[in-house]
């Protein structure tokens, strides 16, 4: 069973939709409750950070999903639901994230460059994980982001270039995040989904 | 190196359906944005579009009644089976138009008209991210009264553009008639702004695709021409391809 967070300003929907067409069952959970038992989370993204944020700490979230973290549990952060996992972000400095990855977001701030990041752009792989089964060292996704977590040397498991080089898929342990939209990344995208389930 | 795709976005316009379909819509192409003909069911539409190897689709309603509650329905409908990313409008007036039109799975949504309210684009840039907000900028000759720099003059007078994830250029005496898209504002909105920008309204041609591009659109949208080519968006990928510009041929 894949749990996944239903935050008012996130695209749970979608997500929901692209583990039901994979036939893998799955259920939107908007009270921390129905955490217990999860040992397979998705935190979807479309949204702010500081509006993740608040929701985050207002519905009282932050604590069961540090819990299931250190219990094992795993984890997908899908674009902000990757970028929540860090310690912050230059959208919102005064909200904190989940405090999980030691990264913090940045602004793109190159001159010449279309900002949001809005696209199908390709990843490159730079380090095996079971979520990239079947996927090769270099493929396309979708994008849709202002904001970016920096290439990590220790976490970053596949970056992308635009002006900057940033990270596309991070992970550590059982946490893993995706800047993309793997719910909208049409058959890259379901693959990521299908192997996280089978993580 | 930056290796960022440029899209081709089919756009469905849909209305009311005079008769019975499953969504309770039916899919139309326009000409000058006034309904011209009725092509189907905007269900299967989607479907058709989504399996040629789109990069999103831009769904529309038209209909005259201001927004539509039942559309949400529609755009939850187009979820179900989506793997593609799904932009939104249609008398967008409020904030709970959004987040109704969010909820119901779409990933961002277009607003037209009411694109000088900023406290509605504030709240959907605040609670969405900027990257969920489309401006659609539609205007006609006339409005321009032979002077494309006023135009643009009162669109920065209206204060949106810091506000926006992506504006969308349309000359509605273009849309339908096939004879390429007004690239005189693109170039402007080029120098001007760090929006991505998708053209559209007139489009007939890989050729026409490829001055758009040529003109710094990022993305452009396709509705009367794919009614009209031979050639599907898997085709008109290859052509655009073959032609230098960098398209995603496949997933």
């Amino acid at each position: 069973m894949i749990y996944i967070i239903g935050a008012p300003s996130s695209n749970a929907k979608a997500v929901y939709y692209a583990y039901k067409d994979l036939g893998i069952e799955c259920k939107i959970i908007v009270n921390p409750l129905e955490l217990l038992d999860a040992r397979k989370v998705v935190l979807p993204g479309v949204g702010a950070f500081g509006a993740l944020s608040k929701f985050l700490i207002e519905s009282n979230f932050n604590d069961p999903l540090r819990s299931l973290i250190d219990e094992g549990a795993k984890l997908l952060g899908i674009c902000l639901g990757m970028q929540i996992l860090g310690h912050g972000s230059e959208e919102a400095v005064e909200e904190s994230g989940l405090k999980a990855l030691e990264v913090n977001c940045r602004k793109f701030q190159t001159l010449d460059l279309r900002v949001p990041h809005t696209g199908w752009d390709q990843v490159l792989v730079s380090k095996n994980h079971e979520i990239l089964d079947g996927l090769g060292l270099e493929f396309s996704a979708y994008f849709s982001h202002s904001y970016f977590v920096p290439v990590e040397k220790e976490l970053t498991l596949a970056s992308t270039d635009y002006g900057v080089g940033f990270t596309s898929i991070i992970g550590r342990d059982n946490i893993i995040g995706v800047q993309f939209h793997p719910e909208r990344s049409q058959s890259n995208g379901r693959k990521i989904l299908s192997n996280f389930a089978d993580w | 190196m930056i290796m960022l795709y440029r899209r081709l976005i089919p756009k469905v316009v849909v209305e009311k359906a005079d008769s019975k379909t499953s969504s309770g819509f039916q899919s139309i192409l326009t000409r000058r944005f006034e309904p011209h003909r009725v092509v189907g069911d905007p269900l299967s539409q989607i479907r058709i579009q989504q399996s040629n190897l789109v990069d999103e689709i831009l769904l529309v309603n038209r209909s005259r009644s201001g927004f539509d509650s039942d559309f949400c329905n529609l755009v939850l409908q187009t979820c179900e089976s989506l793997n593609t990313p799904l932009v939104v409008g249609g008398a967008i007036a409020k904030n709970l138009h959004a987040e109704m039109l969010f909820d119901s799975g779409a990933d961002k949504v277009v607003i037209g008209h009411n694109r000088s309210d900023l406290k509605l684009l504030e709240n959907i840039a605040s609670n969405h991210g900027v990257q969920s907000l489309v401006v659609s900028l539609d205007y006609s000759d006339k409005d321009l009264n032979g002077e494309i720099e006023e135009l643009w003059e009162r669109e920065v007078s209206m204060g949106y553009l810091s506000l926006i994830g992506e504006i969308c250029l349309n000359n509605i005496s273009r849309d339908g008639e096939r004879v390429g898209v007004d690239l005189r504002l693109v170039e402007i909105f080029r120098k001007e702004t760090k929006a991505p920008i998708v053209a559209g309204s007139g489009i007939s041609s890989v050729n026409q695709i490829a001055e758009c591009f040529d003109a710094g659109c990022d993305a452009v949208t396709l509705s009367t021409f794919l009614s009209h080519t031979d050639q599907n968006i898997k085709q008109i990928r290859s052509h655009l391809s073959s032609l230098g510009f960098h398209i995603r041929t496949r997933n």
